[in-house]
């Protein structure tokens, strides 16, 4: 044998972060717990030049260079040193992907025309993380065509302040105080016609940050405030007319954690906050639910309530006899307590705020996008991003009716606000 | 562009309707647009025949079997042995003929749900021990040598071997165990089965280097 006397290569290795352990475990076909953030440039996308961007970028990124391994307690990452391969974007997004058939890497670059995708298994990061990552791919991108075509030397001034902090910022935060339970009461399940397994609809609104910005002004709310009460107020005028159901409609806002503790963490470090709005009469109006989203929002956004939060989710695997307990069957209890905690959920919104690059990069960029995955549990998502002079408000479904996106959007344009609607066509396939 | 009247939004993909409200659009034949997105696929061909017939002769021999024996019963309850033997082949079916799983992880689970198996039926046929006295001790002996011809085929890949040799040679222990409980009272099996597993753990300590030994921290780490 010849490799008798040599030594078997050695990898790194780290822990996976407190929240991450949920996610290997509920993943499936059915609900992948991928995300997709894209970036649209203004011209087509180069597959080598991609390739090589990507290939200089991932080194960096000690999160991202990684794969899922079992331990026989707990999961945890391994470097991984097979090469990452960029692909052309496949026709269902945010599908789920077999880690072993994409060289056990926990996330995708893919393309399609102008735009450039970045599809990431929640378990290695969460949305600012991800952003950090497509913002350094774009722009070695960027910096390597105008290397090619203009000979425009290498900048070597990254874009982001912090490639690689594998830190769990859950437990570094954590303290023994008040710990508060997530709410499991179930919240009002928005049903309807699906669609054939694994097509997803996709509708995106394009609004101009101008006159979103001077609206929110003028009701003293800030951007996600207003989207959240219009996605309540669409709900509740949608499937509440005439039948007054028992159960709350329930919007997760999920949260970035780095400000609220001074983290500049690269793995997962966010917390949800729930907005639940109780139906008592027929007639609610958008002001009094905008008012109702508005406290909501000032006495959940402050470091007290996910401390809290985090004393909570921590508490739990500070436990010895928690910990002792082997993995396979850890992930039967994190299954069930998944599906609780999904069930008291109606619609995920997600904002993950302004896309922000230098100014040598914006005459390149035209726009971004974000796409969470759907699943039977949670039928429809809600994701916003802005870049530059637009916002965009993604709506991903399972379901083939469209009732919820048209009193969205439509109660957006009730308020001045011009839309102008994309989708992915799926809407028009039962028309042929 | 092309505007909804009733949504009071543009469209801007190629179509000639409102995706909100499937009104027809004003200015249906604007500027040509390109779709945003690869046309979506619909996978209605999503059906596995062979799978849907196997469990549906599964259900048939299963349900059959136990009818059968309940009215024809004479004290000897058969039938759970095909049940058990169904319930086996599936998870050799799900488990053992997957492709990406560990070679070292299909040798586990096979003797572990082996062994269960082995014991249903010795009970069934009115337990007399055979399955703890011999069968078990060889499964397992046969486990502990099997990894560790993996591992030699194999050697650069140990690491990722190593949790379930562990695992195997462990469970090549308890043979020993039920010897001394008096469960079963044949000790040249149980000799065999144990000293396999001690040289299985003997040789990981003495050849395994740094790597293989830094893999067990991790893999055990809580």
């Amino acid at each position: 044998m010849s490799n008798i006397g040599k030594s078997i290569p050695e990898a790194k290795w780290h822990r996976l972060d407190n929240t991450a352990n949920i996610f290997p475990v509920v993943a499936n076909r059915n609900y992948t717990s991928i995300y997709r953030i894209s970036v649209i440039l203004k011209e087509e996308v180069n597959p080598d030049i991609l390739q090589q961007a990507l290939d200089q970028t991932l080194p960096r990124f000690g999160s991202f260079k990684v794969r899922l391994r079992h331990g026989f307690f707990w999961y945890y990452f391994e470097a991984n040193d097979r090469p990452c391969l960029v692909a052309p974007e496949m026709p269902n997004p945010c599908s789920y992907f077999v880690p072993a058939q994409n060289n056990h890497y926990l996330f995708r670059v893919t393309y399609f025309k102008e735009r450039i995708n970045l599809e990431v298994f929640h378990v290695i990061t969460d949305g600012t993380g991800a952003v950090d990552f497509l913002k350094e791919l774009v722009r070695r991108y960027i910096d390597i065509q105008l290397f090619i075509r203009d000979g425009d030397p290498l900048p070597d001034q990254p874009v982001v302040d912090v490639f690689s902090d594998i830190e769990d910022s859950y437990l570094k935060n954590f303290s023994n105080k008040n710990p508060k339970a997530y709410s499991t009461e179930r919240a009002f399940e928005i049903k309807g016609e699906k669609f054939p397994i694994y097509t997803k609809g996709i509708i995106i609104g394009s609004i101009s940050i101008k006159e979103i910005v001077a609206l929110c002004r003028d009701k003293g709310v800030t951007i996600t405030q207003y989207l959240t009460a219009v996605m309540i107020f669409s709900i509740y005028r949608e499937y509440y007319t005439g039948q007054l159901h028992k159960r709350p409609i329930t919007v997760s806002v999920p949260v970035n954690l780095r400000p609220y503790f001074n983290s500049t963490s690269t793995m997962n470090f966010f917390s949800v906050i729930p907005i639940v709005f109780r139906v008592e009469r027929d007639d609610h109006t958008f002001e009094e639910i905008l008012e109702y989203t508005k406290n909501q929002f000032s006495e959940m956004l402050t470091q007290d309530y996910f401390a809290s939060k985090i004393a909570y989710n921590v508490s739990f695997v500070k436990k010895m006899y928690i910990r002792f307990i082997p993995l396979f069957i850890k992930n039967i209890f994190l299954k069930i307590s998944y599906i609780r905690s999904a069930r008291a959920n109606t619609i995920t919104l997600t904002n993950i705020g302004r896309f922000k690059v230098p100014d040598r990069y914006k005459p390149f960029i035209s726009g971004i996008g974000l796409l969470l995955g759907a699943s039977s549990s949670e039928a429809v998502k809600c994701s916003v991003a802005s870049y530059e002079r637009t916002l965009n408000v993604t709506f991903i479904s399972v379901l083939s009716d469209t009732y919820l996106q048209r009193a969205f959007f439509r109660k957006m344009s009730e308020d001045g606000l011009t839309i102008t609607i994309e989708t992915n066509g799926a809407y028009y396939e039962n028309l042929h | 562009m092309k505007t909804c009247i009733k949504c009071h939004v543009r469209v801007t993909d190629s179509t000639d309707v409102c995706p909100l409200c499937k009104s027809v659009l004003s200015e249906p034949r604007g500027p040509a647009s390109q779709n945003a997105f690869p046309t979506p696929e619909i996978d209605s061909k999503q059906y596995h025949f062979l799978k849907r017939l196997l469990i549906f002769l599964s259900v048939i021999v299963g349900s059959a079997s136990l009818f059968i024996n309940f009215i024809t019963y004479d004290g000897f309850l058969w039938s759970l042995i095909t049940v058990a033997g169904i319930l086996y082949l599936w998870a050799v079916i799900s488990h053992s003929v997957a492709n990406h799983i560990n070679v070292a992880s299909k040798i586990l689970v096979q003797s572990f749900l082996g062994s269960i198996f082995i014991v249903l039926i010795d009970y069934l046929l009115g337990y007399r021990g055979w399955s703890v006295d011999f069968v078990i001790p060889s499964i397992f002996s046969t486990a502990d040598v099997a990894v560790v011809i993996v591992i030699l085929i194999n050697r650069m890949n140990w690491r990722n071997y190593m949790l379930y040799q562990f695992v195997i040679a462990l469970l090549g222990f308890v043979p020993l165990l039920l010897y001394l409980i008096n469960i079963s009272d044949n000790p040249i099996f149980v000799i065999i089965s144990t000293s396999l597993s001690a040289l299985s753990l003997l040789g990981t300590f003495i050849f395994g280097d740094k790597a293989v030994k830094s893999e067990l921290r991790r893999r055990l780490h809580f």
